[in-house]
């Protein structure tokens, strides 16, 4: 909101504060987020009027004007295409100067001489239309200096809370500033007259979304443009002038915060207003020129046939006042602040009036603000009539009072604030109260709907004395007794993926659609209701997926090789429950460790690797490795993690279809791997107990032995144990072999076997019989032979 | 007559030959014609003693043992020499071959960074789901429906009458909800807005904060702040309290520091030499009522946008850049 130094002028004595006011507003809490300083560096520009227009005899592009300056008659040559014979214009005499220093003189133009130039409001440096000449309204009176109207202003950009709808005005922002400065308000001048108030004339069906409505039938009115100042002060501030009536209302709008409507009264059927919810399926066409279906949820000013405004929102079309209207009616109400914001959305409209009325108007100023109205009226057009004031409802005051102990302050802001201090404060905010022995029973003003409690209160004597007058002290803290193992846990595996040279991804949490199908998932993702683009509509069931999406950013980036990991969070349903699960996921494409390509299946151990140092960290023993079957994988050269019979993790070679659907390389080899942390972190951190080792020297057997490509290396190694029993330390695989000697679909291992005893030292023999048991039961099971 | 070798002489003319000596090939020549198995100094010599009488034998056999000794010796010490420096010499400057660490991301490294304030402080760590329901996320928070509160944080809404959070706030509600004051956590974490811009993506992380008890005030909601502040700014910033409004807390403030990048001067940045950087407040009466505290429970709350920091301190001038996860900006802190 755009509040004018010049306008606040009329409603609080600023004189010698102006340049402290930005700075404490901000430190009241309205909060001044630009300052601009609006010049007007021009002298000797006049209004005048276009009397005739005729083309320039020897420039196509030029005209020659006979401009009126109201003393004289002058020729004035001109560029500009927008004006026509009546107009009124800035004229810059000869001798006048324009911003930048720009001096204006009698000059021959293409062998016609101009007796000064017609200005446009960027010429001026009155705004920024720059294409044609600034047309002033059509009452302006003629050979008057433009300074008079147009005068230096300050005008501050100011952002109000949503809980400070009494702030939305000159007058609301005078009052801050009375209070602050302990300065007199001004109250803008209304008509005071007394005026019957008839309540035949309006019935009101909605009393909740609407409790009290005012107005007022004014005959004789003759709409035309607004005068000058009207028309320069709402242009100060930014909005757009119409015309006389509809400029009043605007004004009083900017300056009181009371929203007014004013209807073509002749257009209201049966003379009747009828504060009712919209009907399913009725119309209305707004001012904007469309057409607005309404329902049952929205509140409508109507007449005795159909709705004639949106309530509190936006007038209608029809009823719209112009310039053959002679009767209006006008309206001040207090209008639901519910009512107009669940309208407000539902319509998908918001405007000046909706703003106000959603944070809720100043019950007392309903009346005060048509008065002002109707002065403003009687001021522009004295010969009008005003027929009467209808009103229906009641004014809905909050009768409410607060108290404040005296001891709060320093109970609550850590401050003990003198008894006198808070009722100045309160005072020069407007606060009723009266004391009792130990606080004060406080009455807060009609306008400040946010005040309720004695928090309120603290609030209120803080912000004034300022928060910078209040103390800082650091609290004692007690030592935490939670051990934060999950956040430790999390930083050691970040820290070993780190030290291999994985790189952290943090990614949006959001995947597309089409993304997702492309990956081969086939489950339900959760969706969301209103996405920002349809590659964002789905939560992700894995940060798997986001790995995936930005190693082929980075590949489409041309970026050779990368590792990168995540943690973070995976959704899915479940009996639709919505679920969410911390996951760590990662991958990597190129070749990111040495030699790694040496070997088939190496990128593939590689990463099993990695997730056994994962798990080894997070204390997990008795994890297994399946062949998973996933449409993202490769069959041949991807498993599933289990823990028990749990699956808690994937890893795997993606699918060169995959790829191929996601316009990368097929041949491109990457790998991902999924964890599911939740488990894992949850689980109480074991505690090892040290168990006893040998001090005897063990005994090394290498063999190699010969057998079908199917068996496993799990298989045999458990097979070895459950024969070597407990004096076998350790085994552990040197090398995989296969060749045409050793035959198709064979392949031979290569392994050292540790023997030791945890209480003797090993003699050669007892080792050689335990071999040969080990191997004629490797035989008998596998059909295993010693490779000669 | 023969010129009697002595050792003198042998001495003197095998340490004169040896300067003459350039490589390992030249050295191995010259030790193989003194001692080598063949016509070498040494067999001539051991040649010569068999003639001998048994005395000039045993005179000759001293003399041969000496020369001999010394001689082995001499050339021992040699080898070594030659050998070390016919040694190869590695290229030093070829790169080291285990693969540089990866790093944490920005905004992970700044969240780090505060968690680690906090845990100084005392504070515990809470966490709390990124999907949640109309009621945790605002009418807990005293944002009822239709509360023009509501516009500050525009929502993305998920099926089943489930949103995102818009901040971490709701896990005041939730630690509340589950334990007995006193409390004092921080909630660092995703949350989520429908918004996307040069300063805006629809995710990024929030650290909320909540301290409750019997006797926590503002003045310490200041002490705290401020000691956060500077632990994580530098002791020399100052600053700037100013209220502001959040449903939540009542009073509520904005808090702004003096400008990182130009030490409050005024730049393209902060424009007044002020930076935003965090919101907080005494929590609002209604707050502690819909999670059941008794009413003479009070404190104050927080809440800071790591992004905002993370940008301020890497000079990072679009936030969607944290997202994009190109490694050549992850690499980059």
């Amino acid at each position: 909101m755009i509040i004018s130094l010049n306008w606040l002028k009329e409603l609080v004595d600023i004189e010698g504060i102006e340049e402290k006011i930005p700075d404490a507003l901000t430190n009241a809490g309205i909060e001044v987020e630009e300052v601009k300083k609006i010049k007007v560096d021009f002298s000797g520009v006049i209004t005048s009027r276009i009397k005739s227009i005729k083309p320039h005899p020897s420039a196509e592009r030029l005209t020659l004007c006979e401009v009126d300056t109201g003393k004289e008659i002058l020729s004035i040559v001109c560029g500009a295409r927008n004006i026509k014979e009546g107009d009124i214009c800035p004229l810059a005499l000869p001798g006048a100067t324009l911003p930048g220093g720009i001096r204006i003189e009698k000059k021959k133009i293409r062998g016609e001489t101009s007796f000064g130039m017609l200005c446009s409001e960027k010429e001026l440096g009155l705004g920024e239309d720059e294409k044609g000449i600034m047309l002033l309204p059509e009452d302006t009176k003629i050979g008057m200096d433009l300074r008079e109207v147009f005068k230096e202003d300050t005008l501050m950009e100011v952002s109000v809370t949503p809980n400070r709808g009494d702030c939305l005005s000159h007058l609301g922002i005078a009052r801050e500033i009375a209070a602050i400065f302990k300065r007199k308000l001004i109250e803008p001048e209304i008509l005071k007259e007394f005026l019957p108030l008839e309540e035949n004339l309006i019935e009101i069906e909605e009393n909740e979304g609407c409790p009290f409505y005012l107005g007022a039938a004014i005959e004789g009115v003759r709409v035309s443009n607004s005068p000058l100042w009207l028309y320069a002060r709402l242009k100060s501030i930014g909005a757009r002038p119409v015309n006389n009536i509809v400029d009043i209302t605007n004004y009083v709008l900017f300056e009181m915060g009371q929203p007014l409507h004013a209807f073509d009264f002749e257009k209201i059927e049966g003379r009747k207003i009828k504060v009712r919810m919209g009907r399913k399926g009725e119309t209305i066409i707004t001012l904007d020129h469309k057409e607005r279906t309404v329902d049952e949820e929205i509140l409508l000013i109507c007449d005795t046939e159909k709705p004639q405004a949106i309530a509190g929102i936006m007038g209608g079309l029809e009823s719209e006042v112009n310039y053959d209207t002679e009767k209006i009616f006008l309206e001040s109400a207090f209008f639901s602040p519910l009512f107009i914001r669940r309208g407000s959305k539902k319509l998908g409209i918001s405007s000046e009036a909706s703003y106000r009325f959603e944070r809720g108007v100043d019950p007392a100023g309903v009346e005060k603000g048509l008065r002002r109205g109707l002065f403003l009226i009687k001021k522009l057009l004295p010969g009008c009539s005003i027929k009467g004031i209808f009103k229906k409802g009641e004014i809905p005051l909050r009768k409410i009072t607060v108290f404040y102990p005296f001891s709060f302050s320093e109970k609550f802001l850590g401050i003990d604030i003198k008894k006198e201090d808070i009722k100045e404060v309160l005072k020069n905010l407007g606060f009723g109260y009266s004391e009792k022995e130990d606080g004060l029973e406080i009455t807060p003003p009609s306008w400040r709907h946010d005040i309720a409690l004695k928090e309120d209160i603290a609030e209120e004597i803080a912000r004034i004395i300022g928060y910078e007058k209040i103390p800082s002290i650091p609290p004692s803290f007690a030592p935490a007794v939670v051990k934060e193992e999950r956040t430790e846990k999390l930083k050691m595996v970040k820290s070993y993926l780190n030290s291999l040279g994985f790189n952290e991804g943090i990614f949006y949490s959001f995947i597309g659609e089409d993304f997702l199908k492309k990956t081969g998932f086939e489950g339900e993702a959760v969706r969301i209701l209103n996405p920002l683009s349809k590659e964002l509509n789905l939560l992700r069931p894995l940060p798997l997926f986001s790995i995936l999406m930005g190693l082929i950013h980075n590949h489409k980036q041309k970026v050779l090789d990368i590792m990168l990991y995540e943690v973070g969070k995976g959704f899915y349903k479940e009996g639709g429950e919505i679920k969410e699960e911390l996951h760590l996921s990662g991958g990597f494409y190129g070749n990111p460790v040495e030699e790694l390509w040496k070997k088939e299946g190496s990128g593939f151990f590689f990463l099993k690797g990695v997730i056994e140092g994962i798990l080894s960290i997070l204390k997990v023993k008795e994890k297994r490795m399946e062949r998973l079957k996933s449409s993202l994988f490769e069959e041949g050269e991807s498993a599933k993690i289990l823990i028990g019979a749990r699956e808690i993790g994937v890893l795997g070679k993606v699918h060169p279809q995959v790829l191929k659907e996601l316009d990368v390389e097929e041949d491109l080899e990457m790998f991902l791997f999924d964890i599911s942390l939740e488990p894992l972190l949850s689980k109480e951190g074991e505690v090892p107990s040290y168990r006893d080792f040998s001090r005897y020297p063990p005994l090394l057997r290498d063999l190699s032995i010969v057998l079908d490509e199917e068996i496993s290396w799990e298989e045999v190694k458990s097979a070895i144990y459950e024969k070597a029993g407990n004096l076998l330390e350790e085994i552990s695989l040197f090398d995989i072999y296969r060749d045409e000697k050793i035959g198709r679909g064979k392949k031979s291992i290569s392994f050292h076997l540790v023997f030791r005893s945890p209480d003797s030292t090993l003699k050669d023999e007892l080792v050689d019989s335990l071999i040969s048991e080990i191997l004629s039961f490797l035989k008998e099971k596998f059909g295993a032979e010693l490779r000669k | 007559m023969e010129h009697e070798i002595t050792l003198e002489h042998i001495k003197a003319k095998v340490e004169e030959e040896i300067k003459e000596v350039k490589n390992l090939d030249q050295f191995l020549r010259l030790k193989s014609k003194y001692t080598g198995k063949k016509d070498s100094l040494l067999t001539t010599l051991r040649e010569k003693i068999k003639s001998g009488t048994p005395e000039e034998k045993r005179l000759l056999g001293m003399k041969f043992n000496e020369i001999k000794e010394f001689l082995e010796e001499f050339f021992r010490k040699k080898e070594s020499e030659f050998k070390k420096k016919e040694e190869k010499k590695i290229d030093i400057t070829l790169p080291g071959v285990t693969r540089s660490p990866g790093k944490l991301h920005p905004v992970s490294q700044i969240m780090e960074e505060i968690i680690s304030i906090f845990k100084n402080m005392n504070f515990d760590i809470a966490d709390g789901p990124e999907v949640e329901t109309d009621f945790f996320n605002f009418e807990a928070l005293n944002i009822p429906k239709w509360h023009p509160a509501r516009d500050m944080q525009d929502t993305l809404y998920i099926e089943g009458e489930r949103l995102l959070r818009t901040h971490t706030s709701p896990v005041q509600i939730r630690v509340m909800l589950a334990k007995k004051p006193p409390v004092r956590i921080i909630a660092p974490g995703r949350v989520y807005r429908r918004d996307s811009d040069v300063s805006h993506t629809p995710m990024f992380h929030q650290v909320e904060g909540l301290h409750v008890d019997k006797d926590v005030k503002f003045v310490h909601l200041k002490g705290t702040i401020e000691l956060f502040l500077k632990a994580l700014f530098g002791e020399e910033i100052k600053i700037r309290f100013r209220p502001s409004y959040f449903p939540f807390t009542e009073p509520s403030a904005e808090v702004d520091i003096t400008c990182v990048l130009c030490g409050g001067k005024g730049c393209r940045v902060c424009g007044s030499g002020w930076l935003e950087i965090m919101g907080c407040g005494m929590v609002h009466p209604n707050v502690f009522r819909a999670v059941g505290y008794p009413e003479d429970i009070q404190g104050y709350a927080f809440g800071l946008g790591v992004e905002r920091l993370a940008m301020l301190k890497f000079k990072i001038n679009d936030i969607r850049l944290f997202f994009e996860n190109d490694i050549r900006f992850l690499k980059q802190f």
